[in-house]
């Protein structure tokens, strides 16, 4: 949505009590990377050239050996700002279209070797004021986060799109969202119209009403601290930081380790979805007919599939934990680091890390074990059609026999040798089928 | 805006190819500009381009082209310029592709280029009473131009020339 033209759809009319004087807004995710994939979106962003804006577009082109493409005039723009090899790219991207509109929503946008993204904006203002309202931001937040899914799908390589399908369904369709870590950073707070002082601020906003607003925009409150230019409050899904920040550093190691963790515990939904997906595919295999085995079989094999590729994820969340460990021993010892209780955070997630391992085993054994036992049981369920098909083929085989015999012997012979031939030529051909059963 | 004479006949061509049609945005893909180009160096409509064989990713297969330097520098100017835009596109079958188009800057830019320049290039590419061709690609890959009135021309883009040569082994 483009801010800069008053466009406003709220139905509600909002109770607006706390306000955030210019909000810096930083929205942080972790997407699958590693050196290689980090150095092909470099390439394919020329980023090395330091390109001028590259306009990028969602719209996929279905038939590429045509000279032409034909779009709807909707793209956004990216321009690379900085590139520092197997490190980070940074990027100014312009939502819209640059030619239409005058562009308002500009988002910078830093990609990391180890999968950390961050989209960072200052609101500068929101219908001609400085001070935005929490209840205003929370739809900022909102809008920006699903804009930037948008944006970010049309730079991402195919498999990092497809872990993403996989591991965040439809997130790609209007209101279906990736999560993402959001921290937003004010020099001010405004109650009511009223300034707080810093020493006031926890004071108030934890308090109820205000804390719901708080609560809109981070999530449940976890922790919060406060020194003389700097107060924090920490949310499930973000942070609120009021004052002077020096620690943007830390903050930002914060902030990636939160989205790493929120994406290990999508992943981790999505790997008890599948445990429920076999459990159901166990119980079939147990008690369903051949038709339905054949169907597990295909839906084992699909689930196979995105399985082998998230588990494929697990060495890019190795590697950054790496990276996070590395930066972390460079600003250990921070205060603003300790009060967010990073050590322990960190620590959790490496436990969480190695217990997600272990899970993929099991659903590998798991399916392994479900397609073995299908397979068989379909092999069985061969067998058995074959034994049948077998009986049915010596059965006529034999009765056409008798009645060739019936047809053809009293010509030759009297009728008691006739019987017996044509008894014969039925009794013969059971007999040799069961001595081939018994072989 | 003082551009060579070569730069105007791209922004030129990239303007038959591209703009707004029925409320969709046309695009030229990088492939076919690049045996536009190519063709336009051939047949003479570019004096000072010239090209070399290069190594590119052509319909997912990395193949040797006769990619022009001086047209790429050219578009990085003209997009410097905002006369040309550049998109980058995902495709169903193969990598991410690129795809130019004249802009709204680059259209009345066009219209105060001289009309000689502008013959030069409708001779080869927008011939009187036939108009702009349109740019085929074969089985093979190759790009075909083919005109309204049913002429085929085949852009031998992808078939670099051999330069003739005398060597004797040595060792380091």
């Amino acid at each position: 949505m483009n801010s800069g033209e008053t466009y406003v759809t709220i139905r509600d009319e909002l109770q607006q009590l706390v306000w955030l004087y210019k909000p810096r807004l930083f929205i942080y995710e972790w997407i699958p990377f590693d050196l290689n994939i980090f150095e092909e979106i470099a390439e394919e962003l020329e980023a090395k050239n330091r390109e001028k804006g590259i306009l990028i577009t969602d719209e996929v082109d279905n038939y590429p050996e045509k000279a032409i493409f034909l779009k709807s005039p909707v793209a956004s723009t990216v321009s690379v700002v900085e590139y520092r090899m197997n490190r980070l790219i940074r990027l100014e991207a312009f939502l819209g279209y640059p030619e239409v509109v005058e562009q308002v929503e500009k988002v910078g946008i830093e990609i990391r070797d180890y999968g950390g993204v961050i989209y960072g904006l200052e609101i500068e203002n929101v219908d001609g004021s400085e001070d935005v309202s929490l209840d205003k931001l929370a739809r900022i937040i909102f809008d920006v986060m699903e804009d930037t899914s948008r944006l970010m799908s049309s730079i991402l390589s195919l498999y990092q799109r497809r872990v993403l399908n996989i591991v965040y369904p439809e997130y790609k369709e209007e209101g279906f969202e990736r999560r993402k870590f959001i921290v937003v950073v004010a020099s001010k707070v405004k109650v009511l119209d009223k300034k707080l002082a810093m020493s006031d601020v926890l004071k108030i906003l934890l308090k109820e009403p205000y804390v719901n607003e708080i609560k809109q925009i981070i999530g449940p409150v976890i922790g919060f601290s406060q020194n003389d230019n700097l107060s924090v409050i920490n949310g499930s899904y973000g942070t609120l930081v009021i004052g002077d920040l020096n620690d943007k550093n830390a903050l930002s190691l914060y902030a990636s380790t939160k989205s790493l963790e929120m994406f290990l515990e999508d992943l981790l939904i999505n790997l008890w979805m599948v445990w429920e997906q076999l459990g159901e595919a166990r119980r079939i295999v147990t008690g369903g007919d051949v038709n339905e085995l054949k169907k597990v079989r295909v839906q084992l094999i699909n689930i196979l599939s995105d399985f082998t590729l998230l588990k494929s994820v697990m060495s890019s969340i190795s590697y950054t934990l790496n990276r996070i460990d590395n930066e972390y021993s460079t600003i250990k010892n921070i205060p603003f680091l300790e009060n967010l209780e990073f050590g322990k955070l960190f620590t959790a997630i490496k436990n969480r890390c190695r217990t997600i391992g272990d899970l993929f085993e099991s659903i590998e054994r798991e399916i392994d074990g479900l397609l073995m036992i299908i397979n068989t049981r379909i092999e069985e369920a061969l067998d058995r059609l074959n034994t049948l098909t077998f009986w049915l083929s010596i059965i006529f085989g034999s009765f056409g026999l008798g009645q060739l015999a019936v047809a053809i012997a009293p010509w030759f012979i009297g009728p008691v040798e006739s019987t017996i031939i044509t008894a014969l030529s039925i009794i013969i051909p059971v007999v040799l089928g069961l001595l081939y059963q018994k072989r | 805006m003082d551009l060579a004479n070569d730069c105007k006949k791209l922004l030129y061509l990239v303007s038959l190819y591209t703009g707004d049609e029925n409320g969709k945005e046309k695009w030229i893909k990088n492939y076919a500009l690049w045996s536009l180009i190519y063709h336009g160096i051939v047949e003479k409509v570019f004096e000072n381009y010239d090209y070399t064989p290069v190594l590119v990713i052509w319909y997912g297969k990395l193949r040797v082209a006769n990619i022009s330097m001086e047209a790429k520098a050219h578009l990085f100017k003209l997009r410097n310029l905002n006369l040309i835009n550049k998109l980058r596109l995902a495709t169903s079958k193969y990598r991410y592709i690129t795809a130019y188009k004249i802009t709204r800057k680059g259209r009345e830019f066009v219209e105060n280029i001289e009309k000689e320049l502008r013959n030069s290039v409708d001779q080869v590419f927008n011939p009187p009473g036939i108009g702009v061709p349109d740019i085929v690609i074969d089985s093979k890959g190759n790009p075909v131009l083919v005109y309204s009135n049913g002429e085929k021309v085949e852009i031998k883009i992808l078939y670099p020339e051999d330069v003739a040569y005398v060597s004797r082994p040595i060792f380091l």
